[in-house]
C-alpha cells in the first residue's frame, strides 16, 4: 500500500427525504493498492456510500477527488472504477465470454479477445467460457462477474457484500482469490462488508461505519487494540483473542 | 457551513415517458374525457326514463351473474382435474380448452345457435323444442363458454402455487375432506376468487357479441348501447350506456390492483405430490372429457357447417362456401384483420416493451402514474373504447383508416401484454443497470443485448396476444370501421343478420386458423427463459 492518495471524499452527504440523512458529512481518503473495507450493521449507509463514489447515486452535497480531480460530475465508466454486487448482476442471456468481453466490444479495446483469454485463464474460467451464468454455482457466477469489472482494469473495484451469497467454503476461497488478484494487479479495493471477521481476514485498513457516520477508521490492529468508542469497541472487539487468532492465520495464509 | 447541494443529472430517458405519456394521454385519457364531457342531462334523463331500461340492466346483471358463478364452479372443476389428479392426456385438454380464447365471442354465440336453435344440431338430434336456446339459457351458456378459459387459466395458475404443506397437516390431523375444504382452500382461495368472479362478471357484462347472437328477445346493455349508436346514430345515449359498462369494470380494476398488493404475502413453494387413486382419476376423466366437449362443441358445429351445402337440408361436403364468402369480400377483408392484427401486435409490443423498460426500472412518480394508466386500459370495455374514439377522432385524418383501428385495438388489448414484460422486467436483476453505467454502456444497449433478448419469450407471447386479439375482436372495431377498413369478423354479424350462417362460419373458421398458426409459430421455441 503507497502513501499516495488516489481517493479523497470530502463532506459526502446523501439524504433520500429532505432532513433525513443516510450518510451524514463523511470524510476520509484510500491510498492507492489500499484494501480498505467499510464494515457496518444493516442500514448503516455503507452501501449507499459505494453507490456514491462509483457515481451510481448522485450525493446530496460534498465532494470526490480522484487523484486530485472533482469526478462528482463524471460518468461511472469514466471514473475509471467498477463494482462487483452481492447477487453478481450479469447478463444471463449471455456466454461467460461474451459477459466478459461485452463491454470492451462496446468500446472498440483493440485485441479484447486475447485480453479477455488471458484474465479468464488465470481465474480458471476459460473453461466455463461457453455457459450461461444460469449453469454456473454461486462462486463461479461471482468470479465471472470479477473478471468482467477488472477486464476493463479500473484503478479502483469496489465490492458491494460480494461473498454474503455464497457457503462458507467457497467464501473463504473467494477470500484469498481476491486477496490475491489485488496483490498481483496492484489495484485498490474497497470492500463492504457486514462480517467482521472478512473485514479482519482481508483489509489494510478497515472503516467502521454506524448510523451514516464513520466511527472509527484504522488498521484492524487499531481497532482492535484502541476501539475508538463503545459502538466500535462492541461491533468488532467482542471475541478478541479469537479475531487476533483469526488475523494472524489469515495474514500466515495470504502470505 | 453551508453546503453546496447537487442538482440530481436529466437523463434522456426521460424523452421515452414523455413519448409515452402524449401517447397515452392522446389516445387514453383525452377519447374518454372527451366521451364524458358529450353527455348531457337530457341523454341521461332519457336512458334512465326509458320503460326498458331497468329490465335490460337487470338482464345484463342476471346472465352475468349466472355465467360467473357457472364458470368460475367448472373452471374450479377443471383446474382440480388437471392439477390434482393424475389423468391421462393434459395437455390435449389445455389445448382443447384454451381453444375458444382463439375466436370471436360472436362466432361462440352463432355456434350456440346452430347447436339449440331452430333447426340446431342437437335440437334436431335430441328433439329438443325449437327456439329454447334465444334468451336467457343461450347467452348463459355460449359466454361460459366465452369466459371459460379465461377463468380456467387464472384457477390454474392459483392451483400451481398453492401450498401443499397445510394440506398435510391436516391429513395428519386427521381433518375430514369437507372440513379441509372449508378450513383451507376456500380461504386460500377467497381472495383470487373475488378478483376472478370481478374479471369474469365484467367480461360477460361488456361483451355484445353473445347477446347480439343468442340473446333474441332477451337485450343486454352493450346491444342496447349498440343499436342505439349504430342503428340510431344516438350519441348522447351511447355514452350514458357507456359510462354505466365502465363501472363494473372500474371496480374489477380495484379489487384486482388491491389484491395485487398481498399476493406477494402468500407466495409458497412446496408444490403437491399426486398420490395414486384409480377412482379419482376416473372421475375426473370423465369430468374434464364432458366439459371440453361441451367446450369445443360451438367450435366443432361451425366447423361442420362450414363444410356443407346447407344445413340441415343438403348435408353434401362442399368447399364452396369458401369460394363464395371469398366473393363476397372475406378474402380482403382478412387480409385488413391481418394488416391490422400486426400492426396492433408491432407497435404494441414496442410500446409495452418501451413502457414497461420505463416503469419497471425506474421508481418515482411518473413511472407509477404511467404504469396505473397503462393498467387501466384493461378496465375499458371495447364498446366503450369504440364509442369515444368515433366522438374523439371524428373529423381527423385518421379516423375511417385503418390506423384508427389499430390504434384502438393496441389500447383495448394493452394492459395484459404490458404487464407480462413488466413482470418479467422487474424480475431481472436490480443492479444491471448499475453495472451497465460502469461497464460505460447505456440503457438503449441494455435493453436492446440484455433485457430483450432475456425477455424474448414474454415478447412473443406478447406478439402473438396483441395479434390474435387483434384479429377476433369486434367490440371496439364495429363503431369504426368502415367497407374500407373493415376487419374480417365484423362480418359474421353481417353474414348471421342475411341468414347466411354457413358464410359466418367460414369466416369464424378463417379467425381460427389464422390464430392457431400465429400461436403455433409464436409458441413453437419456446425457450427457458423469461
Amino acid at each position: 500500500m503507497s502513501q499516495t492518495k488516489i481517493l479523497e471524499i470530502v463532506d459526502l452527504n446523501m439524504e433520500y427525504e429532505a432532513g433525513v440523512s443516510v450518510v451524514k458529512n463523511i470524510s476520509f481518503d484510500v491510498y492507492e493498492g489500499e484494501f480498505l473495507s467499510i464494515l457496518g450493521a444493516s442500514g448503516c449507509g455503507k452501501t449507499t456510500l459505494l453507490r456514491m463514489l462509483v457515481g451510481i447515486l448522485p450525493p446530496t452535497s460534498g465532494r470526490i477527488l480522484k487523484r486530485g480531480q472533482d469526478i462528482l460530475k463524471t460518468p461511472p465508466y469514466h471514473r475509471g472504477m467498477g463494482i462487483v454486487f452481492q447477487n453478481y448482476a450479469l447478463f444471463e442471456n449471455m456466454t461467460v465470454l461474451k459477459n466478459v468481453t461485452y463491454a470492451m466490444k462496446v468500446h472498440k479495446i483493440p485485441d479484447y479477445e486475447q485480453q479477455a483469454e488471458t484474465l479468464l485463464r488465470r481465474m480458471g474460467l476459460w473453461e466455463l467460457k461457453d455457459k450461461k451464468p444460469a449453469s454456473l454455482s454461486g462462486g463461479q457466477q461471482q468470479r465471472v462477474a470479477i473478471a468482467r469489472t477488472m477486464v476493463l482494469k479500473p484503478d479502483v473495484i469496489l465490492f458491494d457484500e460480494p461473498l454474503s451469497a455464497l457457503d462458507v467454503s467457497t467464501r473463504l476461497l473467494m477470500r484469498h482469490e481476491i486477496k490475491a488478484l489485488q496483490a498481483e494487479l496492484g489495484v485498490t479495493m474497497i470492500y463492504v462488508t457486514h462480517d467482521q471477521e472478512e473485514a479482519f481476514a482481508m483489509s489494510d485498513r478497515i472503516m467502521v461505519m454506524h448510523q451514516g457516520r464513520i466511527e472509527q477508521l484504522g488498521t484492524p490492529e487499531e481497532l482492535i487494540d484502541h476501539p475508538a468508542c463503545d459502538y466500535v469497541r462492541r461491533f468488532v472487539g467482542e471475541n478478541l483473542s479469537m479475531k487476533l487468532r483469526d488475523l494472524e492465520r489469515f495474514r500466515r495464509t495470504d502470505s | 457551513m453551508t453546503k453546496k447541494r447537487i442538482k440530481p443529472r436529466i437523463s434522456q430517458i426521460w424523452l421515452i415517458p414523455g413519448v409515452l405519456t402524449v401517447f397515452l394521454l392522446l389516445l387514453v385519457i383525452l377519447p374518454l374525457g372527451y366521451m364524458f364531457a358529450a353527455m348531457d342531462g337530457e341523454s341521461i334523463q332519457k336512458v334512465f326514463a326509458k320503460d326498458s331500461f331497468g329490465s335490460v340492466l337487470l338482464n345484463s346483471v342476471v346472465a352475468s351473474a349466472l355465467t360467473t358463478v357457472i364458470s368460475l364452479t367448472l373452471a374450479y372443476l377443471l383446474a382440480w382435474c388437471l392439477e390434482r389428479t393424475a389423468i391421462p392426456g393434459k395437455r390435449i385438454f389445455y389445448l382443447l380448452l384454451t381453444l375458444p380464447m382463439l375466436i370471436p365471442s360472436v362466432s361462440l354465440g352463432m355456434g350456440a345457435v346452430l347447436l339449440g336453435g331452430n333447426n340446431g344440431i342437437l335440437t334436431n338430434l335430441l328433439h329438443l323444442p325449437s327456439g329454447g336456446i334465444y334468451g336467457l339459457f343461450g347467452i348463459v351458456y355460449a359466454s361460459v363458454m366465452y369466459t371459460l378459459p379465461v377463468a380456467f387459466l387464472m384457477m390454474v395458475n392459483i392451483f400451481k402455487y398453492e401450498d401443499s404443506s397445510p394440506y398435510d397437516a391436516a391429513f395428519v390431523l386427521g381433518l375430514p375432506r369437507v372440513r379441509r375444504f372449508t378450513a383451507i382452500t376456500l380461504p386460500y382461495l377467497r381472495k383470487p376468487l373475488i378478483a376472478m368472479a370481478f374479471s369474469v362478471f365484467t367480461l360477460s357484462f361488456t361483451d355484445y357479441g353473445v347477446p347480439l347472437m343468442v340473446g333474441g328477445k332477451f337485450k343486454t346493455l352493450p346491444v342496447l348501447m349498440y343499436q342505439e349508436v349504430i342503428g340510431q346514430l344516438d350519441f348522447g345515449k351511447g355514452c350514458v350506456y357507456g359510462s354505466i359498462l365502465l363501472v363494473p369494470a372500474l371496480v374489477a380494476f380495484l379489487v384486482d390492483m388491491l389484491n395485487q398488493n398481498h399476493a406477494g404475502a402468500s407466495f409458497v413453494a412446496r408444490p403437491f405430490v399426486i398420490s395414486p387413486s384409480r377412482k379419482r382419476d376416473a372421475i375426473a376423466l370423465v369430468c374434464a372429457i364432458l366439459m371440453t366437449v361441451l367446450s369445443v362443441l360451438p367450435i366443432l358445429s361451425f366447423s361442420v357447417l362450414a363444410f356443407v351445402k346447407k344445413y340441415p337440408s343438403d348435408m353434401i361436403l362442399t368447399l364452396e362456401n369458401f369460394t363464395r364468402t371469398i366473393q363476397a369480400g372475406a378474402g380482403r377483408y382478412l387480409l385488413n384483420s391481418i394488416l391490422i392484427a400486426l400492426g396492433v401486435a408491432t407497435i404494441g409490443v414496442v410500446l409495452g416493451v418501451f413502457l414497461a423498460y420505463f416503469t419497471a426500472r425506474h421508481a418515482g412518480k411518473i413511472g407509477r402514474v404511467l404504469h396505473l394508466i397503462a393498467m387501466s386500459t384493461g378496465a375499458i370495455p371495447g364498446v366503450v373504447l369504440g364509442l369515444s374514439y368515433v366522438l374523439f377522432f371524428k373529423g381527423s385524418p385518421i379516423y375511417g383508416t385503418i390506423i384508427i383501428l389499430i390504434l384502438v385495438n393496441i389500447i383495448h388489448f394493452f394492459s395484459s401484454p404490458y404487464l407480462m414484460i413488466y413482470t418479467s422486467f422487474s424480475k431481472l436483476n436490480e443492479n444491471l443497470e448499475s453495472v451497465a453505467s460502469t461497464l460505460g454502456f447505456g440503457r438503449r444497449r441494455l435493453l436492446f443485448n440484455v433485457f430483450i433478448p432475456k425477455c424474448s419469450r414474454t415478447v412473443r407471447e406478447m406478439f402473438s396476444y396483441f395479434f390474435v386479439n387483434s384479429m377476433m375482436t369486434i367490440s371496439a372495431v364495429s363503431f369504426l370501421a368502415n367497407t374500407s377498413n373493415k376487419p374480417v369478423a365484423l362480418m359474421i354479424n353481417q353474414f348471421e343478420a342475411q341468414a347466411q350462417m354457413e358464410y359466418a362460419a367460414v369466416v369464424s373458421l378463417m379467425i381460427l386458423t389464422v390464430n392457431i398458426a400465429v400461436k403455433a409459430a409464436f409458441h413453437g421455441g419456446a425457450s427457458k427463459q423469461c
